[in-house]
């Protein structure tokens, strides 16, 4: 079982990075004790938060970077959090795109996908830039305490 | 990702292999159903058994593929999904827009006998 501990990480702003953070987001949530099904439902919300960092809060400049972090909480919950250092958007007037005259986007997915993904959605904003934090309940409760190191 | 590209009966079969994610595996699927949509009235089934995962942006790619499809007078229908990627489908409303079915064989025959019906 992963102990209750964080994991913080920074990373270039690039999307070919992007099946690298999933799989380090579905190996944790393994040790975790997540089942293959949910790996893959951390793992795509990861993935779609990452992206939205990459492309929209930094809007793909290179000269900016994301931070992860990833934790199993005391209150057996398997967190991430995904934070950009650009303008961020607001969620709140993110179009539904399952509205009608939205359907034929081709774009405008990702936050409704994250939110059938993952239990819970919190956006954060900062002085510099926006943190989507997802969190997924645990399958069984923490086993111990301890630093992941 | 991979894809290869079948026909039969005049209805064209793409068949995908590895995850339809931003990047590659949207270029690729791009680029396949972008040659469909220029033979005009041409119907595509997209094979999706072998696809792990879709993302937003992959979802996207379908609805642009469907949409250049219906303008050309053709049509795009997605076969044997996985349950996740039929999930995320169905999740994001897109079944309205593109056909969902169980197998390439029951999409074959819906085609072929004018239906249009979302099966699983």
């Amino acid at each position: 079982m992963f102990p209750i501990g964080k994991i913080e990480i920074e990373f270039p702003n690039h999307l070919g990075l992007l099946d690298f953070i999933q799989g380090l987001g579905e190996q944790l949530a393994r040790l975790a004790g997540f089942d293959d099904e949910q790996l893959l439902d951390i793992g795509l919300a990861l993935r779609e938060g990452a992206i939205n960092a990459i492309k929209h809060g930094n809007a793909m400049r290179e000269d900016l970077r994301v931070g992860l972090s990833i934790e199993v909480t005391a209150d057996a919950m398997f967190r991430m959090a995904v934070r950009d250092q650009g303008a961020g958007f607001d969620p709140e007037t993110t179009p539904d795109p399952t509205d009608p005259e939205n359907i034929w986007r081709t774009n405008g997915r990702g936050l409704l996908l994250i939110r059938s993904l993952v239990d819970e959605v919190e956006f954060v904003r900062h002085d510099a830039g926006m943190e989507l934090v997802l969190a997924k309940r645990l399958p069984q409760p923490p086993a111990a305490r301890g630093e992941v190191s | 990702m991979r894809f290869r590209v079948d026909t039969r009966d005049d209805i064209q079969i793409i068949t995908l292999a590895g995850q339809v994610s931003i990047g590659e595996g949207v270029a690729d699927l791009r680029k396949a159903l972008t040659s469909a949509s220029r033979q005009p009235g041409r119907r595509v089934v997209v094979d999706m058994a072998d696809v792990p995962f879709v993302d937003s942006a992959g979802l996207g790619e379908l609805v642009a593929g469907s949409r250049r499809l219906a303008e050309s007078g053709g049509s795009l229908c997605v076969a044997a999904a996985r349950a996740k990627v039929a999930d995320l489908i169905r999740l994001t409303r897109l079944d309205d827009l593109i056909p969902v079915h169980a197998t390439v064989e029951e999409a074959l025959e819906n085609l072929r006998t004018g239906h249009s019906s979302t099966s699983t």
